[in-house]
């Protein structure tokens, strides 16, 4: 051994390492992030940030390696929040987010609690501006993950781009207009422009899948919380008394906001509960009676407000809750909205909705949201396409 | 050049990515953290793009961006910041993190750890990064006679910080340094 063989990582060993590559999903949303800022501005980054973990987003972002992609969730201007697209207001009374939570709750406990994998299929999907900004498309990617509950057993996940298209039919006439084209290449400078990178280019037609086996910190996880992997018997340790998981969380919360240097106020608190509620109910592999006791905990929020009955993105129909997020000072507010299938008490979508104007002045909502088409335990296993990360 | 600092950014970014996380990844223990500080590092650079010199210098100014980055980083926070969401979804699937950092509990490593920051960043600049006296004083600032003298002395303290140990001297010093 000598002074080299220390260093942790040699820069040829980052050659087959997908964290290694310029042209990599986490070095090319960086690249974007940074250069949408205009250059040469020192002081504080003026990147509009969400202050409260949102975990769909982020497990959006990290996708798959060949999907490149940015989450910019934009508020508009005066700080008006875009109602979410497919919301209708039923003619019944509609029940509370409280009411909502409590059913969603009780209907938990009948989900089935073995199997070999944690399976959870996902569609998500971003709205981005062309590159003239004439209409937006709608990118759509899936993602399966499979976690391996056997202890070395291996883990998957499984992405494809879908490819994207124009949005509504509005969209689709500026589109013919355009000349239908079938890619769209960006600019360096991206201006005005959201849901791609900087010069990237994006694809109609869909890609093929891509395996990838989970490797390093997420070998024998059992997915994330609070921001953090957790182990299988982590996760077991969770407590299923509404009451236990509070002060858990709490616990978790404020020992991880100091060893981070956050500052720990009440409101933040409240905000990072429900985020971790979330984040067990939406992601984690816990038991029927954990999951529904963070529903139960959800339901003691006051942020929660109940937005009926509504058609997710993929046209099933759901509860939809939403929440809003303050963003720093002067970002104004962003609102998040869920939908839960009320029989099941299992997420159907998360979806946050900006408005932005386009080039001839017509202001259009874009969404970025992941749909959950699949998730539970299951004895299946994995049918791995043949291409490789 | 100076007319388009988007396309020159990409330029610089593409070549200098990897060393760069490379660098930074040797030296932070968490890769969150390392992502954090490969993000700062590059928003400084993005911010100062005018003061970044050509070629492969750019590489060398952005290793001392990214030593002071490092530096303020290590007394304050975690961010942990949306845009390197991916990132550290890359590197906490990553082969090569997946194990404890080499040489943790061995007598080179811990003969190492006793130098002082300074020392320790000279003799890791010429063999991680593998800067010659030229490229290391670049990217220190300073000039490269001070590189020389500071690396014979840098060198000493690790030999007898080595003998202390009571690890071979000359082989170490044949092959490492």
């Amino acid at each position: 051994m000598n002074l080299t063989d220390l260093a942790r990582v040699h820069d040829d060993d980052l050659d087959g390492d997908p964290a290694g590559q310029a042209s990599g999903a986490g070095a090319r949303t960086l690249l974007a992030s940074i250069m949408s800022e205009p250059p040469g501005q020192s002081g504080r980054p003026r990147a509009k940030r969400l202050r409260v973990p949102v975990p769909w987003l982020a497990s959006a972002v990290g996708l798959a390696a060949a999907a490149t992609l940015v989450v910019t969730l934009v508020v508009t201007p005066d700080g008006q929040i875009p109602n979410p697209s497919q919301t209708t207001a039923s003619p019944e009374i509609q029940p509370s987010a409280r009411q909502i939570l409590l059913a969603a709750a009780t209907a938990a406990m009948k989900a089935p609690s073995s199997g070999a994998y944690w399976r959870t299929v996902t569609i998500t999907g971003m709205d981005a501006t062309s590159p003239d900004r004439g209409y937006i498309i709608r990118r759509r990617f899936s993602k399966e993950q499979w976690l391996a509950r056997r202890q070395g057993g291996q883990s998957w996940w499984i992405t494809q781009n879908l490819g994207a298209k124009p949005l509504t039919g509005e969209d689709e006439a500026a589109w013919r207009k355009a000349g239908s084209p079938t890619q769209w290449k960006y600019p360096l400078d991206m201006t005005g422009l959201v849901g791609v990178n900087s010069s990237e280019v994006v694809r109609a037609a869909a890609e093929e899948k891509v395996a990838q086996r989970l490797r390093g910190k997420w070998k024998g996880s059992a997915g994330s919380l609070t921001a953090e992997l957790v182990t299988w018997d982590e996760l077991r340790r969770i407590p299923s008394d509404e009451r236990e998981l509070r002060a858990y969380l709490e616990r978790r919360i404020t020992s991880q906001a100091k060893s981070h240097g956050y500052e720990n106020d009440p409101k933040d608190l409240e905000l990072a509960l429900q985020g971790n509620c979330m984040e067990i109910v939406f992601s984690l592999p816990v038991s029927p009676a954990v999951r529904a006791a963070a529903y139960r905990l959800l339901a003691t929020l006051p942020q929660m407000t109940a937005l009926g009955r509504v058609k997710d993105p993929l046209g099933r129909t759901g509860e939809a809750l939403g929440y809003r997020v303050n963003g720093r000072e002067g970002e104004g507010v962003y609102q998040i909205v869920q939908v839960i299938d009320p029989e099941t008490g299992l997420p159907l979508s998360q979806s946050s909705t900006s408005t932005i104007e386009l080039a001839d002045g017509r202001t259009a909502k874009v969404e970025n949201f992941t749909a959950y088409r699949q998730m539970g335990w299951t004895d299946e296993e994995p049918s791995l396409p043949t291409k490789r990360d | 050049m100076g007319s388009d600092p988007h396309g020159r950014f990409v330029q610089i970014y593409e070549h200098a990515y990897r060393p760069i996380l490379g660098y930074v990844l040797r030296r932070c223990e968490d890769p969150d953290d390392a992502a954090d500080v490969v993000a700062e590092t590059f928003a400084t650079a993005w911010r100062r793009i005018d003061e970044i010199p050509s070629g492969d210098e750019a590489r060398l100014w952005l290793y001392g961006v990214a030593r002071r980055t490092l530096a303020n980083h290590r007394r304050g926070e975690r961010r942990h910041e949306q845009r390197t969401a991916a990132l550290r979804e890359q590197l906490a699937a990553s082969p090569a993190l997946a194990g404890s950092p080499p040489g943790e509990y061995t007598q080179l490593g811990q003969a190492f750890r006793t130098l002082s920051d300074d020392d320790r960043e000279l003799l890791s600049l010429v063999a991680w990064e593998k800067l010659d006296t030229e490229q290391v004083a670049r990217t220190l600032g300073i000039t490269r006679n001070a590189v020389r003298v500071r690396l014979h002395r840098a060198r000493k303290r690790f030999a007898r910080a080595l003998a202390d140990a009571g690890i071979d001297l000359p082989l170490v010093e044949r092959t490492a340094l």
